[in-house]
């Protein structure tokens, strides 16, 4: 009973860490995810998004930051450009404790469209800006239309499995 | 009592804002410091590839069910146009055929007279492809044999149709293919029937780009590429593709390994001067 209690903790603390794990190797990992489409989706930045709303805590930053680290290092980016990218994703929405956890899932779901279109266009243009690569407009727009769709389902996993150790932790 | 409490609450939001900003301090350094290929970095990822391989071997067998059943699914409704379209084409590689042995005897035979002395394979090694690392900025594949092997760094891969990439980091059971397609491959090449000769540049789309042609090169969908052995990576003569389109100053390449639907890959050592793949030290011993 009490090693469970102990699993259920570190379940607790690190949910932000695991989740990241598994969206790293779904996306630097097993491969693509959609079929006909060659690159994988970027759905890290949805978890970092949702725990900076909705878990706006000092080691979840720094888990944004090392899976952004970890991102660059799998993707063969300029380490750096993820981490500090994500660390900003998180940080920003965590600033707004007070407004944000209360909207309802389509306001959230608006105002992350247009944080992922600032972070798209960020990546882009500081990986263009350090390698002097700039990747496909296609590519650039599938990637940000299926990061929108895969939206709910991340954000849902993330709710209901923060929501369920939020519930036993309490 | 109390207003320690506060102080406390005060210390804590004040930690909260300021970490993140270190964090983003450092990130930015480590945008300045350091590049993909630094020795740590590359280090550090050979070690996650080294742990996460497996785990992806083990995850992907349902995945690979999935795909096995809708590729069956398409083979069973293309066998038909692909039944027309093989006698057509049988008809034409009767007459290719002939054309072919009367090439290779000729060729047999100047060989014979210039004293031309091929690159033979020294080693090669069979694999199977575990990981496919394709995102934005990158087209590599993991496969599973590595330095204990006998895999090095700069290796040819080929598939049973083609040549595909090379080895660029080699750990001792997982090795990284960068593909063809990958941006940061650069493979010079030339089109042998007219002596012109170029850079095949992957640009993370199907389609690798054909630059670097000399002024005035006249090149037309068709023609067939294979490498020139120029810059002492890949040995010359390696078919590569075909140029598809050339239009507008851009010229298209589509590889003889034009898709991902491969399991097994050859890796191939030739010898070659491996100086000129080692820049910096890497994780091979």
């Amino acid at each position: 009973m009490k090693a469970i209690n102990i699993l259920r903790q570190i379940a607790y603390e690190g949910l932000f860490l695991w989740i990241g794990f598994v969206l790293l190797f779904l996306a630097h990992g097993g491969g693509p995810m959609t079929p006909y489409y060659d690159s994988s989706v970027p759905l890290m930045p949805i978890a970092a998004f949702y725990f900076g709303v909705f878990r706006p805590r000092l080691k979840n930053a720094f888990f944004a930051f090392i899976l952004g680290f970890l991102m660059d290092i799998m993707g063969f980016y300029p380490p750096g450009v993820h981490a500090f990218l994500l660390t900003l994703l998180f940080f920003i929405p965590s600033l707004n404790t007070r407004t944000l956890p209360h909207l309802t899932f389509n306001a959230l779901w608006g105002i992350f469209a247009g944080a992922d279109a600032v972070y798209m266009l960020a990546l882009k243009g500081l990986v263009w800006g350090i390698t002097g690569e700039s990747g496909t407009g296609t590519d650039f727009v599938l990637q940000y239309g299926l990061t929108l769709a895969f939206f709910p389902i991340v954000a849902g996993i993330c709710g209901v499995l923060n929501n369920k150790l939020v519930r036993e932790a309490t | 009592m109390e207003n320690k409490f506060f102080r406390f609450k005060r210390l804590k939001a004040q930690t909260l804002l300021f970490a993140p900003v270190v964090f983003l301090g450092v990130a930015l350094i480590a945008m300045v410091m350091l590049s993909p290929d630094t020795p740590a970095v590359t280090a550090v990822r050979v070690a996650l590839s080294e742990v996460t391989a497996p785990v992806v071997e083990r995850l992907k067998t349902p995945m690979r069910w999935v795909d096995a059943l809708t590729e069956k699914i398409g083979e069973i409704v293309m066998v038909y146009h692909e039944n027309e379209k093989l006698r057509a084409a049988n008809v034409r590689l009767q007459a290719w055929r002939n054309t072919a042995e009367q090439l290779a005897f000729e060729n047999k035979e100047l060989k014979k007279n210039l004293n031309y002395v091929p690159i033979q394979p020294v080693s090669f090694v069979t694999a199977q492809i575990m990981a496919d690392a394709a995102g934005d900025f990158s087209r590599s594949k993991i496969v599973g044999a590595g330095y204990t092997h006998g895999v090095h760094r700069g290796d040819v891969v080929f598939t049973d149709k083609s040549l595909i990439g090379r080895i660029i980091e080699v750990g001792p059971r997982f090795s990284r293919v960068l593909m063809l397609t990958d941006y940061f491959s650069r493979v010079p090449v030339m089109i042998p029937e007219k002596g012109i000769k170029g850079i095949l540049s992957g640009d993370n789309t199907p389609l690798p780009k054909l630059i670097f042609l000399p002024e005035g090169a006249s090149v037309q969908p068709g023609d067939r590429l294979v490498t020139s052995g120029d810059s002492g990576v890949y040995p010359a003569g390696l078919p590569i593709g075909v140029i598809v389109s050339a239009d507008a100053g851009e010229v298209s390449v589509r590889l003889n390994q034009a898709d991902d639907h491969f399991e097994f890959v050859r890796v191939v050592y030739y010898g070659l001067d491996e100086t000129l793949l080692r820049p910096e030290k890497d994780a091979t011993p």
